[in-house]
């Protein structure tokens, strides 16, 4: 009897100890949602470890993930509306697509001011001397601080002009990035801050001097002018809070309802990195920043550093494996264990056939379309995100690829303020026809129709394989189940084919229906394959839903 | 005159068209009749629950306490530039001749010293760049103590002529031996300890910068005692007895040797073509009351082949030696020995040749035979950092004379191995090799060839 009592007291002290607990972390999660906006810090190391490391390993451990594997089910992405596009967010905004931006805005990006103002002096408050892209803070005559980072010795316009340019691409896809410019100075301007201190190749933090600044000076490559040439960056308005994550979410902030790998834009960076070989996309190179527009505070969401990006990479051009594999990739691994060394990787056959150096202009970088295969394209690491990309995503990257047209490219490309014509021509026409290699992929994969239409008694879209001139229109054919919808209850109405990109609706689907489904496929000669689908809904108040199969 | 008007207007019209055109078959967004950008959800995003949060990800939870800590540690270090500060003191120590030795693979194994050039320590390296005057230190917990000092001067007045002088104290507290021939037992495992003290000096002829001839001229003072290693047998048990294994109550040897040396490796360690092709010779005699006198020969040639490409390297190690008996003894511990990965620590003459299933020095004999085969190639590459895959095949053994040389004697050694590194350095290998006395793990910084 003392047994069972003493038992049932214990027992009862561990419930209570239970008690508490959840009560003590009911009150700090609490708290928690009290405390807004803590800054969230990440690294390159630390990416490493959690994408190419931990989440490698730990993937399938997450019992929506191990379904995924499982079933190969694709998940859609869940912050697209019901035309299947991406409405404006904090992370997004629909620029280029939705409202087309002049040559000039194009060239320009997102910008502040023009450069930064050097009709004074340049005084550098912060630098890191040492690494692969070595830089200084700087803060010029209106008081702007900016970031300005360099480019190799031997590589001169490489990094900063892909930089630039990249930034302009981003900017007009729809992506927040900071102001980024070319921007050229004599080293007379620039002085050392009072309490200025740099990061050297040692790692120790050192006062910065002028002895200091001249000797890093002599390392970096000058113009025939003497002048020195950077990208600068514009520090952002507002608070930084760190990074953000390419899976989660911030849990407390009520703009971001989605895990970042659920939301299609950050799934589409993939196949925008694609386009500009941006390989160095990752939760270190993303910021946040604390923004009050209407007496609202928000977080606005970054993305920035694009010196990888192009041809450029590091001290000597991009490494040629950059694209092709991730950072730590398992899969290549054993692919090459299995095949005993004896398989030639496609960057190796790229980069023997280029003679194993870096066969472009030293201003261009190590950047050629040759064997570029969009759907294979791999960032540095193997985030969720990139890996849950599905055929829409894509489909909706490659149209907003596709909008973008020679001399608007270029016009990006001018940006970059290559000196030598013939580098800058040579970026163009390397993005222009890459532009092209992924769209034809994009939409070859998919059912690229797009722009549905109820007009009079037609439904009317465009085929934008045909529209791009990737496919043929003869020959083109589209299957369309039409299934009514009443309530949960549907039936199917008719089975049709058309060989033009419009449908007539014949007014007795809708008698007694609440809404039609069209369920549209696509063949492109009689023997070819039914694409993905396409589901179009539309009621009489128009057309409801669009649904890309993913 | 109007005609020409007319033209022209027509052509601008037709113009107009093509731009129309043009610009028409870029997609619009204004081309439809709805606002494709609205914020109209067939279901709102709404954040998941909690609850469905914990029931998706709960396996995973025990492993995000291991991860807070590690991305914590591993923003500090970028945050706080400790990796840079880590190499630049690496590279400082380098600059001033000090290569530290670290080795943590468990308690057993700790070890740590450390190599000094104390030319460049001094600063001297620029105004004297043919003197030669290092030392060494190693202390391996359990296992062994080094400490030694080579001096001397590479190139005499710009001649290829060069003189070293070498010493070498060594103290190994648990060296295993297991019989003389060719078929003793895993199983008759005895432990033993030895200290040597080396002295030596080097007469070198540099032909060119990949010959060189060295004549050689030393003592040698080893020390036989018991050994610490408990559950294997002792000096004066079963054979390991002074009657029918020479030279435990230790010997005084001088040696008179000769060495052709050409090597044309590209990297030392991790080398993809070239190689090492060396000769010696040599006459032992002991001294005091050592009854030693043998001549020694040793063979080694080892070549990189690369097959089309740097990534995939066929490497090829033939090894032989042989010793002559005069009219005194071959002492056990200056015989052929077989047995083990093939580098244990820096110093170490008569170390067991690679033969990696087998444990180290498992094959005692005057003559071994020897044959190390590795299939290598590059499985991953990240900018200076390469792993390799590795297939290796060493077959040996040992014999005391030639006619009783048989070839149902060799020993096989089969393994598959990774090895990391970096810039053309080891970094980390892992290897495993299995033969008919079981398998062999190794992880070491460093590779055998």
């Amino acid at each position: 009897m003392l047994k069972v009592t003493h038992r049932f007291k214990i027992g009862f002290f561990v419930l209570m100890v239970i008690c508490a607990a959840g009560a003590v972390g009911a009150a700090c999660l609490s708290a928690a949602e009290e405390v807004e906006f803590k800054k969230h810090e990440s690294g390159l190391f630390s990416d490493i470890f959690d994408q190419n490391i931990y989440y490698e390993g730990t993937g399938s451990l997450h019992l929506e993930r191990l379904g995924r594997l499982v079933f190969r089910k694709k998940v859609r992405a869940e912050d697209v509306n019901v035309y299947d596009e991406v409405p404006d967010s904090n992370f997004f905004t629909n620029r280029h697509t939705k409202n087309r931006l002049s040559l000039d805005e194009l060239e320009k990006g997102y910008h502040e001011t023009d450069t930064p103002d050097a009709s004074g002096v340049l005084t550098v408050t912060q630098g890191k001397f040492a690494g692969a892209h070595p830089g200084f803070r700087i803060q010029d005559g209106r008081g702007d601080t900016y970031m300005l980072k360099f480019d190799p010795i031997d590589y001169f316009e490489q990094a900063t002009a892909a930089e630039v340019i990249t930034s302009r691409f981003y900017h007009a896809l729809g992506y927040n990035v900071p102001q980024y410019t070319i921007f050229v100075f004599d080293a007379a301007k620039l002085t050392p801050g009072e309490k200025a201190e740099i990061y050297d190749d040692t790692g120790f933090k050192r006062k910065l001097t002028k002895e200091r600044l001249d000797e890093f000076l002599l390392f970096l490559p000058q113009d025939t002018e003497g002048r020195y040439r950077a990208s600068a960056s514009k520090y952002l308005q507002g608070k930084n809070l760190g990074s953000f994550s390419l899976q989660g979410r911030r849990t407390n902030d009520p703009d971001d309802p989605v895990n970042h790998s659920d939301r299609r834009e950050i799934r589409a960076l993939r196949v925008f990195s694609s386009w500009l070989a941006n390989y160095d996309i990752r939760e270190s190179n993303t910021m946040d920043i604390l923004q009050t527009e209407k007496g609202r505070q928000s977080l606005k969401h970054y993305i920035f550093d694009f010196n990888a990006s192009l041809g450029a990479g590091t001290d000597v051009g991009k490494p040629p494996m950059c694209g092709y594999e991730y950072l730590i990739d398992y899969g290549e691994a054993i692919k090459a264990f299995l095949t005993l060394g004896l398989w030639e990787k496609p960057w190796q056959k790229r980069w023997r056939e280029a003679g194993e150096k870096v066969n472009q202009s030293p201003a261009v970088g190590y950047f050629d379309n040759n064997g570029f295969e969009p759907g294979k394209f791999k960032n540095q690491f193997p985030y969720f995100a990139f890996k849950d990309l599905t055929r829409a995503d894509g489909f909706w990257a490659a149209k907003m690829i596709m909008t973008f047209k020679d001399d608007e490219i270029r016009a990006m490309v001018k940006s970059g303020q290559f000196s030598r014509k013939e580098d800058a021509d040579y970026v163009a026409q390397t993005l222009i026809e890459r532009r092209d290699i992924i769209g034809r992929y994009w939409f070859s994969v998919s059912n690229p129709l797009d722009e549905f239409d109820l007009k009079n008694d037609q439904l009317v879209f465009k085929d934008l394989a045909i529209v791009y001139g990737f496919e043929q229109a003869q020959g083109t054919t589209y299957h369309v189940n039409v299934i009514g919808r009443s309530g949960k209850k549907k039936i199917k109405n008719a089975s049709l084919q058309s060989q033009k990109p419009s449908l007539t609706i014949d007014p007795n689907w809708l008698a007694s229906r609440d809404s039609v489904d069209l369920w549209i496929r696509t063949t492109r000669n009689p023997s070819s394959p039914k694409s993905p689908y396409v589901l179009v809904s539309f009621n009489s108040q128009g057309i409801t839903r669009i649904i890309h199969q993913d | 005159m109007k005609r020409r008007s007319g033209f022209k207007y027509s052509f601008l019209l037709m113009m107009m068209a093509c731009l129309f055109f043009e610009h028409a078959v870029i997609v619009h967004a204004e081309d439809v009749s709805y606002d494709r950008y609205a914020s109209l959800y067939e279901k709102k995003p709404v954040p998941p629950s909690t609850a469905g949060n914990i029931a998706k990800h709960f396996l995973v939870y025990p492993f995000e306490l291991f991860k807070w800590p590690v991305d914590k540690a591993l923003n500090f270090i970028e945050k706080n530039h400790i990796d840079d500060k880590t190499i630049w003191l690496y590279e400082k120590m380098q600059d001033y001749g000090i290569t530290p030795y670290f080795s943590l693979f468990s308690i057993n194994h700790t070890g740590f010293g450390g190599k000094f050039d104390f030319v460049r320590l001094a600063q001297q390296r620029t105004k004297y760049p043919n003197l030669k005057l290092n030392g060494w230190i190693l202390e391996s917990i359990n296992e062994a103590f080094d400490v030694g000092t080579e001096v001397g001067v590479e190139r005499i007045a710009e001649t290829g002529f060069g003189i070293l002088g070498f010493f070498d104290y060594q103290h190994l507290v648990q060296e295993h031996f297991y019989g003389i021939g060719p078929h003793t037992s895993a199983g008759d495992g005895y432990v033993y300890e030895r200290e040597a003290l080396t002295l030596a000096s080097i007469l070198r002829y540099q032909w060119t910068p990949t010959t060189r001839t060295d004549f050689r001229f030393g003592y040698q003072n080893v020390d036989i005692d018991g050994g610490k290693d408990g559950g294997r047998g002792q000096i004066g048990e079963g054979i390991f007895n002074k009657t029918l294994t020479p030279g435990l109550d230790g010997d005084d040897l001088l040696d008179y040797e000769v060495e052709i040396q050409r090597e044309t490796r590209n990297f030392k360690d991790c080398s993809t073509r070239g190689g090492l092709y060396r000769f010696n010779f040599g006459f032992h005699e002991g001294v005091n009351s050592s009854k030693a006198q043998f001549f020694k020969y040793q063979a080694e040639l080892m070549h990189y082949f690369p097959l089309w490409s740097d990534r995939r390297i066929l490497f090829v190690r033939l090894f032989g030696e042989h010793s002559d008996r005069m009219n005194g003894v071959i002492p056990f511990h200056q015989m052929a020995r077989l047995g083990g990965y093939g580098y244990r620590y820096w110093h170490m003459p008569n170390e067991g040749q690679t033969l990696r299933s087998y444990d180290y020095n498992r094959f005692t004999d005057t003559s071994a035979l020897l044959m190390n085969l590795e299939y290598r190639y590059t499985i991953w590459e990240y900018r200076d950092f390469k792993t390799d895959a590795v297939f290796s095949w060493d077959e040996g053994q040992v014999f005391r004379n030639l006619d009783e040389f048989q070839f149902e004697d060799f020993r096989a050694s089969y393994g598959l191995g990774f090895r990391l590194s970096f810039a053309h350095h080891p970094v980390l290998t892992f290897e495993m090799a299995h033969g008919d006395e079981g398998t062999n793990f190794y992880v070491k910084s460093h590779t055998p060839f």
